[in-house]
């Protein structure tokens, strides 16, 4: 209760003495240089050299030439080819080697897969076989040391049950004529 | 005459592509942020240098911006932060000026008067003397004159911790007030206060 009312006059005060501060104005104008900066920071578009009525004509223009010089070029390696030009024979012939060359790679390099992957299998088998022998051996020894645990825990039961048989009694007034304890 | 666009429809329109909406932004805040900015510390003569500042880092972050808050909350926030790295850097460049704002720096706006100038200048002073989480708090309420949740949003504090510290904050302002300004404090309340 008092701190809250504490609290508001202290509020109260501090909106008081504040108010000097809050009568203080200041004007800017700077949206102008706000908004150049930001030009300025804007990625610029890129400016076409053509027209914008010239776009259209000459993207298609482009599309049409792109397509006729690979025509020419597919049909000049066609002819070359069936008219038995040395240069498109010894291309083929490259091409062909290359190919048989790709060809036994692949083949060797699965070889190879295939033998590590074999490696790995037998491990993995003797390792499982491993544990099935050994199986039987670690669950005997967590049964024996489950035994010796409830043994302990018995025997330990035992000790305290015989102490507190054979202990002597204490009554509160002698306890306290031994140690000045409680009056 | 159709209706102005709401601060939303423009952060909108802004973050569409139509980015010469945001000018209308900066012509209906600039007063705020640069009353603001002056009252946190910063010396007339640098406000529109951080009022551009904040301007620009609202541009860039607008795609942060949260309709569930006023703009002006956010607004406040990007504002007290300018203020707070322009003092850092200012006191980087000069460490001479650690309660700097003097009376000479503040050329009096239209409707101050020279008296209201200096009690402003002397206050702004004292101010200074409060720890930044303090003073921060304090004059979001007690001089933009906002409420407790649009301070605590403002900050990104929960209400309760902007509580204590606003109660922190006068107690000390008072103290260093008694101590060091007497002058300022307002006459009906010396004693029924010290």
């Amino acid at each position: 209760m008092r701190r809250a009312r504490d609290d508001r006059e202290l509020a109260l005060w501090a909106q008081e003495t504040l108010a000097p501060l809050r009568r203080q104005m200041a004007e800017v104008d700077v949206a102008g240089s706000v908004m150049q900066r930001i030009a300025v920071s804007q990625p610029r578009p890129v400016e076409s050299l053509l027209p914008a009525r010239w776009q259209r004509p000459a993207w298609a223009a482009t599309l049409v030439a792109g397509f006729a010089a690979f025509l020419l070029l597919s049909t000049t390696a066609v002819l070359m080819m069936t008219n038995g030009d040395p240069g498109a024979r010894t291309a083929m012939t490259l091409a062909a080697t290359g190919g048989s060359l790709l060809l036994h790679g692949l083949t060797a390099a699965w070889g190879v897969v295939k033998a590590l992957a074999e490696t790995a299998l037998v491990f993995g088998r003797s390792g499982w076989t491993l544990l099935e022998t050994v199986s039987p051996l670690v669950r005997a020894a967590g049964v024996l040391a489950a035994f010796c645990g409830a043994a302990s825990i018995g025997f330990s039961a035992l000790i305290v049950s015989r102490a507190q048989r054979h202990a002597p009694l204490v009554s509160r007034a002698s306890w306290n004529t031994l140690h000045g304890g409680f009056s | 005459m159709a209706a102005e666009p709401t601060d939303l429809e423009l952060v909108q329109e802004v973050l569409a592509g139509r980015i010469e909406q945001f000018e209308i932004l900066v012509r209906r805040y600039q007063r705020l942020v640069a009353t603001a900015a002056l009252r946190m510390g910063v010396p007339r003569q640098e406000i529109e240098d951080v009022a551009n500042e904040v301007f620009y880092k609202v541009f860039r972050s607008l795609h942060r911006y949260e309709p569930s808050h006023a703009l002006s909350t956010w607004l406040y926030r990007i504002t007290v932060n300018a203020a707070l790295d322009h003092k850092r850097s200012r006191r980087h460049d000069a460490k001479s000026d650690e309660l700097s704002p003097t009376l000479a720096d503040d050329r009096p706006g239209q409707e101050e008067t020279t008296g209201d100038q200096e009690r402003a200048a002397l206050l702004r002073e004292a101010l200074q003397r409060l720890p930044v989480h303090y003073r921060t708090p304090l004059v979001l309420t007690h001089v933009e004159g906002l409420p407790i949740e649009e301070v605590a949003k403002a900050l990104d504090l929960p209400e309760g911790t902007v509580k204590s510290r606003l109660f922190r904050a006068r107690a000390q302002l008072k103290e260093i007030l008694r101590r060091h300004y007497p002058g300022l404090v307002p006459p009906g309340l010396v004693e029924a206060n010290s």
